[in-house]
């Protein structure tokens, strides 16, 4: 063998071996990031998969309940915690395709889009054996055309008005009831000092359609469910009364001067940041974020007011809207074999024993489940007597696309761009062309066909130990 | 020479020709070998998701369900008719533009400048560039606070001229779109300075002592001498900073406003974005992405065209 036919063969066999490199590598390094993210070991494992969690604490506390379950039903339960409630149909989803085991799955504002989509686990029969343990109100935003889609694991939240308390008592002013007792506070307060009367967190646009639901739930008579309900039915127009007074009910916040434009430019984090500095006088937010204004240290006492009557018939109440800030559903994909276990654990983690451990680190102001601590808080009392008069949030039931419609006309109406008629307008106009467009339709449930249903209907009920 | 030698000949020296022929065939597989994976990667990732984009936006798909429905060219359709991507199409034309132009006019300004013997230019040129290191996520998050109307530096900025009536910087649906293309500005004039800075730096000192010598000012300087010679650097960076705003302006705009306020900052990337994630759309924001494709490209090929038949007269 001379030097020639070396480098020659030398030469054909690193060009194959370059050729065979240059193609395995691009497969091989999905494939080896599939196998490690793959689950391992033998036995019962579950997988949890949801936003990430809010603290530390709240975290270490999800981890000691599935130790807690690991411990009794010798399962082992791993969760991936992951991005913002918003993703997390995406998470899904990828998790699907990548043929990833999922068998609770966190569920909020997507409960409707999910479950219509055919990817919840109908457990309206799942939780019979326990339903009881839930608060009254607690399952129904979880709730689409009469079937269950997912179970409250968080307490109650709700809208409120914020205000500080200590400047109120100042300055001799009450807790508005009433808009017109609101517009003279916010008058008191303007002329007597350099404070802002309020505050909104407009670049937030989700925060604008609380705004709408306080308004309607009045305007409505304290209807505001059945008619959002009958408005994606098709039966009721957006442009009809009620609706087109609410939106000019809100018109009149800034007309009066309580609200400036400069809100829409405002996030939530500053208009927080404004109102513990004192700089504004109230907020319109959700208790979900008292935590937050605690750990402010504000140099003042905090108080809370419903929202204000807005209308002038004595049978209407002033309503607030809320809800559990998060669910637990079962994916319809979730293996057949892990559905008893799954279902064990949504039972599990809803104990009161073992739901106190994770109310313990989101600040129970209003539980969802009986027998469940509430935070020892002088606010807890008062924001637990609203909730009989909280509503589930309008944004669960609408479609995202109204949602969207919404937060712009309330922001168009608000600052005298649109008039209240041409903005209830659009929002018509929009769910006219989603279910054009897009077949949309709100009862699906009732149009599902037997296959469908049999795709997220458990084939048996499994039979589960039930916590005291 | 005997029979053995000339076999022994024959079999270690092969005719010319096919040894050319073998040299070539190792060599071209051995480019394929060392284009091999970008290839793969490109086609996986960029041909691939371009085609099943192309036949998903002729379905309705919410993205989450397992079945598609077949529409044909129904969402181009309603793209066409859509008033907010026509909207957003309009906006992301206003957006590209305009900071295409105050970018290259300020950055050659700046470049001008810099150019010049003053002391501390490297500090200044340093501090031009700065911004084009930073995210545009951290960029947008630090103008938002800048705008914000309760404790902004723009209104306390304001306040120092006597200034009290301040504008909307992100609320103002007039003024919105504005305020975001700005903030583009300001982080990619430093590149298109270091662009244009090279540029200028390359250009020969003795077109200068000519044009002096024939009596130019400094403005017949820059239009007979400086502009000619840096249109190659100067048709470049328009170009790069065209298609860059097209298709680079979805983080800024998230950030700052997400289309807001009245959907007066939504550009066709944020629109197509919602369509597809939140409204859960996927079928649609396929389509729309098509027409900003052939938008884009359209764009791109009369710009590449424009700067061929420049090239072509310079050469001339």
């Amino acid at each position: 063998m001379n030097v020639m036919s070396i480098s020659k063969s030398g030469f054909r066999l690193s060009a194959i071996t370059a050729l065979i490199a240059a193609i395995a590598v691009p497969i091989a390094v999905p494939i080896g990031a599939g196998v490690s993210g793959a689950s391992s070991g033998s036995g019962c494992t579950l997988h949890v998969l949801g936003e990430t969690r809010s603290s530390t604490a709240e975290a270490t506390a999800w981890n000691t309940v599935f130790s807690d379950f690991k411990a009794q039903y010798h399962c082992t339960v791993t969760a991936t915690w992951q991005g913002q409630f918003t993703g997390v149909p995406q998470l899904l989803n990828e998790a699907n395709i990548a043929h990833q085991p999922v068998d609770l799955v966190t569920d909020t504002t997507e409960n409707f889009n999910l479950a219509s989509a055919g990817k919840l686990m109908d457990l309206t029969k799942l939780i019979t054996p326990y339903e009881t343990r839930f608060n009254p109100g607690t399952l129904q935003p979880f709730t689409v055309d009469g079937r269950v889609w997912g179970v409250p694991v968080e307490p109650e939240t709700a809208s409120v008005f914020f205000y500080n308390e200590s400047l109120f008592n100042r300055l001799g002013l009450k807790a508005p009831t009433t808009f017109s007792e609101l517009v003279h506070d916010s008058g008191v307060i303007k002329s007597k000092t350099k404070v802002q009367p309020f505050v909104e967190g407009g670049s937030d646009t989700w925060e604008w359609p609380m705004w709408y639901m306080a308004t309607f739930a009045q305007t409505s008579g304290n209807k505001s469910v059945q008619n959002t309900a009958s408005f994606l039915e098709g039966k009721y127009k957006f442009t009809s009364q009620a609706s087109v007074q609410a939106l000019k009910d809100l018109a009149n916040f800034s007309k009066n001067g309580i609200l400036s434009e400069s809100s829409v430019g405002t996030s939530e984090n500053g208009a927080i940041a404004a109102f513990l500095q004192g700089k504004a006088a109230m907020m319109f937010d959700g208790t979900w974020d008292l935590s937050t204004f605690r750990s402010g240290n504000p140099k003042f006492k905090i108080g809370v007011f419903m929202f204000p009557r807005v209308t002038s018939n004595p049978a209407v109440v002033a309503q607030s809207n809320g809800s559990s800030t998060e669910g637990l559903s079962i994916p319809s994909s979730i293996p057949k074999k892990d559905l008893p276990m799954a279902d064990q654990l949504l039972e599990f983690i809803t104990s009161p024993k073992e739901a106190n451990k994770i109310f313990a680190t989101v600040d129970p102001i209003v539980p969802t489940i009986k027998g469940t601590s509430s935070a020892n808080d002088p606010l807890s009392a008062t924001l637990s007597g609203y909730l009989p008069r909280t509503n589930g949030w309008l944004d669960w039931l609408w479609p995202t696309n109204v949602v969207t419609a919404i937060e712009t006309a309330i922001e168009g109406v608000m600052f005298t761009h649109v008039s209240p008629k041409s903005a209830a307008q659009t929002v018509q106009n929009e769910l006219d062309t989603l279910r054009a467009q897009q077949n949309y339709t709100f009862n699906f449930w009732s149009k599902w066909t037997a296959a469908q249903k049999a795709q997220v209907e458990p084939s048996k009920i499994p039979k589960i130990q039930v916590q005291n | 020479m005997s029979a053995e030698s000339e076999s022994l000949v024959a079999i270690e020296a092969p005719p010319r020709r096919r040894r050319r022929g073998r040299y070539r065939r190792r060599s071209y597989l051995f480019g394929i070998a060392l284009v091999a994976p970008t290839v793969i990667l490109y086609s996986l990732f960029v041909i691939y998701p371009l085609i099943k984009g192309a036949i998903v936006s002729l379905y309705n798909w919410d993205g989450l369900s397992s079945t598609m429905t077949w529409v044909g060219f129904k969402n181009y359709q309603y793209a066409f008719d859509d008033p907010i991507f026509r909207l957003a199409l309009r906006n992301t034309f206003i957006y590209a533009i305009g900071v295409t132009i105050v970018k290259n006019v300020f950055g050659l300004g700046l470049a001008l400048l810099l150019n010049k013997k003053l002391k501390g230019r490297a500090f200044f040129r340093t501090a031009a560039f700065l911004p084009v290191l930073f995210s545009f996520i951290v960029v947008g998050v630090l103008w938002s606070w800048i705008y914000d109307p309760l404790f902004g530096l723009a209104d306390h900025f304001l306040l120092l001229f006597g200034i009290h009536n301040f504008p909307g910087w992100l609320s103002d649906p007039h003024l919105a779109l504005y305020s975001v293309m700005w903030v583009d500005v300001w982080k990619w004039t430093g590149f298109h300075m270091v662009l244009y800075l090279a540029a200028l730096q390359s250009v020969p000192s003795e077109l200068y002592d000519a044009a002096d010598i024939d009596g130019a000012n400094r403005w017949t300087r820059f239009r007979y001498v400086t502009v000619p010679w840096i249109q190659p650097v100067i048709a470049f960076s328009v170009m790069l900073a065209l298609t860059g705003a097209f298709v680079a302006n979805y983080d800024v705009v998230y950030v700052m406003t997400n289309g807001g306020p009245l959907n007066s900052t939504q550009v066709a990337l944020t629109y197509i974005f919602q369509t597809a994630f939140t409204a859960n759309e996927v079928g649609y924001a396929n389509a729309m992405s098509m027409i900003l494709i052939f938008l884009v490209a359209l764009v791109g090929a009369v710009q590449l065209r424009m700067m061929l038949r420049g090239r072509g007269k310079l050469l001339a």
